[in-house]
């Protein structure tokens, strides 16, 4: 009976990964070979088939190094950002004693409620009359504390025993001693999700980075990339090699984050 | 890049709200104030021209390459920054934006189904009046009127068409020859649907694909003689009110296109194109619908032989023929003068027989200067790129008439957002044809009923 749950358990697991996986296979294919190749001869290609023109063509269209290193910084402020807010904010909402606790979270909780898209023109005119337009600023600022963070690490910090925290006061820690040595230690797996979850939501924005940047040295590469998306009609191929590039890093930041996740969930809770 | 689809969707939405929010100024359609050459004449030092465009790929390219032409002819008096803002949705979403903010282009290269919207949130000054007062540059008369035609509202040309598409059948001719099928005999659309069944029934392979989008359908209501949206294509003195796609040839049209989808005849119907392009490519279907810009993405691919014959049509000849494609210019009310000026010089080179010369060969775009015709290496050119003479003939073939001018409206964008999903429905058989084109005309009504509820208030 074991041996055939087991097996089960693989079998989902295998079926799952292939659907996560196929696309992104299809998409290296695509982009290390021309136009039709996988519809004439399967998904796989021969080895002689297989070029590198695809890239070559969206490096000639695309500002790569600038709006990679613009999309680093954007990446970096609002993730760093982000969780240093969350932590601050999850921590008042958590340990100290005050009145209007429950309400500030609930008005935190209000904000994920709220559809991205309905605050973008506030922000554009509010970016645009502080000069921040067409600046690295100004594509992270209206994201520098984000709802979700501070909910995901509240969560987090509840779970931690309140004498842990007593303790550490009682040994003369003040707040931001125990938050820094004390409590996010103590959640790191939430700390690495948290910060994942900044870093993918940067890395991947698309509509505030067009809307608030106009020149092209001051895009973020995923705005960059969507230049080779023809208005009439793109060359496939060319579009994949940029899909590529713009994912590439983010399954990095997955993978790696992935072990620490983990790291951090094998060591238990304290250490 | 995956929150994509929604947030473009939603920023058309958006686009039709703002719309509410801007109060027409500098333009209209009579009385100008537009400024003459004295303007950029007596400015101090360079000018800056900056644009805003919707052209990625080969086509953005090839667009930056006149930009730098133009600046290098002008050294020291005008300067233009040309700047990539998104595909047509995202760059006016974002053109909105900046409307609220004052911060326009001085020239916007606006997508062709953003006219209607254009000319209602009077940012622009109408092309006419600039032509009027500047007789040394660009003559709008030496534009083909098929393009024109589509830019002009209330009898009045708002903006100047750049880069000219126009929808084609594309044929595998080495698939053509296994079914039998005479390319020479592929001129309606029943010819077209019956072609097709013969490529399927005698070489198993897909007979046709068409992009799944609202522009192909404005196609065959448009061969069909008829208008896409009531009254007059939204183009006289009272705006749109509906489409026409549930009636007549149209809806006719339709039907015989789903169920080529719903026999298997056909494939890849997806509002994306990229589909029927691959499978074009790959010798996976007979004959395509596609504009005449995916020339560059078929050049790129393996080679095969491949044709590009003109839109089958099903009305009666002189009154039908395809809406153009692409995207026009527009000049800000909002410019200083100089820039205006400096603005329009800079369309005129765009538009020039030289520019647009040398920006169809790059691109698969028609040109739209009659004049281009006269050069001499324009017609070296056509006679060794006979596809581009096809693309040519077709666009001044076409007859100046009320259906191939298409229906111009604000509301066109949130239209078309519906009339895709209602597409898709009815090709891959969720819904009857009859179901899918009523849901998408009801649902148009509502669009620009909303649109002239928000313009009035």
């Amino acid at each position: 009976m074991l041996g055939v749950s087991a097996a089960a358990r693989v079998a989902v697991v295998v079926v799952l990964a292939a659907v996560v996986a196929f696309p992104i296979y299809t998409s290296f294919v695509s982009a290390l070979t021309v136009n039709g190749e996988i519809a004439r001869h399967g998904l796989l290609p021969g080895l002689g088939s297989l070029t590198l023109a695809n890239f070559a063509e969206v490096s000639r269209s695309v500002d790569l190094v600038p709006q990679y290193l613009v999309s680093i910084a954007v990446v970096t402020l609002q993730t760093l950002a982000q969780v240093a807010t969350g932590a601050l904010a999850a921590y008042a909402l958590v340990f100290p004693r005050w009145r209007g606790k429950g309400l500030a979270f609930a008005l935190v909780l209000l904000t994920l409620a709220i559809p991205g898209e309905s605050i973008v023109i506030p922000n554009y005119e509010l970016v645009s009359a502080i000069g921040l337009r067409d600046t690295v600023l100004g594509v992270a600022l209206p994201y520098l504390a984000a709802g979700y963070p501070i909910f995901l690490l509240r969560q987090a910090f509840a779970g931690v025993p309140l004498e842990i925290w007593e303790a550490s006061r009682l040994d003369g820690a003040g707040d931001l001693r125990s938050l820094v040595e004390v409590i996010l230690p103590a959640c790191r797996p939430e700390v690495t999700t948290a910060v994942v979850w900044s870093a993918l939501s940067a890395w991947n924005g698309f509509f505030w980075p067009l809307l608030i940047t106009d020149s092209s040295s001051s895009r973020t590469i995923q705005v960059g990339i969507s230049q080779l998306a023809a208005s009439e009609a793109s060359d496939p191929s060319v579009l994949f090699a940029g899909t590529v590039l713009v994912v590439l890093p983010t399954m990095l930041l997955v993978v790696l984050a992935q072990r620490l996740l983990v790291n951090g969930l094998a060591r238990g809770v304290l250490h | 890049m995956r929150a994509r689809t929604p947030l473009v969707v939603t920023a058309a939405g958006l686009l039709v709200a703002l719309t509410a929010c801007s109060s027409p100024s500098g333009s209209g359609s009579a009385g100008s104030s537009a400024p003459g050459p004295s303007a950029l004449a007596d400015a101090q030092g360079v000018t800056e021209v900056s644009v805003w465009h919707g052209l990625g790929g080969a086509n953005g390219e090839a667009f930056q390459a006149a930009v730098d032409d133009f600046n290098s002819e002008n050294e020291g008096t005008i300067a233009v920054t040309a700047t990539y803002q998104g595909v047509y949705a995202d760059l006016l979403a974002k053109y909105n934006a900046a409307i609220r903010s004052d911060s326009v282009p001085t020239v916007l290269l606006g997508g062709d189904i953003a006219t209607g919207f254009l000319t209602d949130v009077g940012q622009s000054i109408p092309a006419a009046d600039m032509a009027a007062a500047n007789p040394d540059d660009l003559v709008l008369g030496d534009l083909a009127e098929q393009a024109t035609n589509y830019y002009t509202v209330d009898g009045v040309q708002q903006a100047v068409p750049m880069n000219v598409s126009t929808p084609m059948l594309w044929v595998n001719r080495d698939v053509l020859a296994q079914a039998g099928v005479d390319e020479s005999d592929l001129t309606t659309l029943d010819d077209v649907v019956a072609a097709a069944r013969t490529i399927t029934d005698e070489t198993g392979i897909a007979g046709y694909s068409m992009q799944a989008d609202d522009w192909y359908i404005e196609q065959l209501t448009a061969t069909a003689g008829q208008d896409f949206c009531l009254p007059a294509n939204g183009r006289g003195d009272e705006p749109a009110t509906e489409i026409t796609i549930d009636s007549g040839l149209a809806k006719e049209n339709i039907t015989k296109i789903a169920d080529l989808y719903r026999s298997g005849v056909a494939v890849d119907g997806a509002p994306d194109g990229s589909a029927a392009i691959s499978a074009f490519q790959a010798g996976k279907v007979g004959m395509i619908v596609m504009s005449s810009g995916i020339l560059g993405a078929l050049k790129s691919g393996e080679p095969f032989d491949y044709e590009a014959l003109p839109f089958p049509t099903s009305g009666p000849a002189g009154e039908s023929g395809p809406v153009i494609g692409g995207s026009g210019l527009w000049l800000s009310a909002s410019a200083t003068p100089a820039e205006q000026v400096a603005g329009w010089k800079f369309e005129t080179y765009l538009t020039s027989p030289e520019a647009q010369e040398t920006f169809s060969h790059a691109t698969g775009y028609v040109p739209i200067n009659t004049k281009t015709a006269d050069s001499p290496s324009q017609k070296e050119f056509l006679q060794a790129n006979p596809l581009a003479q096809t693309f040519a003939d077709q666009l001044s073939g076409t007859p100046v008439v009320s259906a191939s001018a298409g229906c111009v409206s604000g509301a066109m964008t949130a239209v078309k957002a519906e009339n895709i999903s209602q597409i898709v429905a009815a090709f891959t058989g969720q819904k009857t044809v009859d179901e899918a084109l009523d849901a998408a005309a009801e649902s148009a009504k509502a669009a620009f009923a909303d649109y002239q509820e928000q313009l009035a208030g």
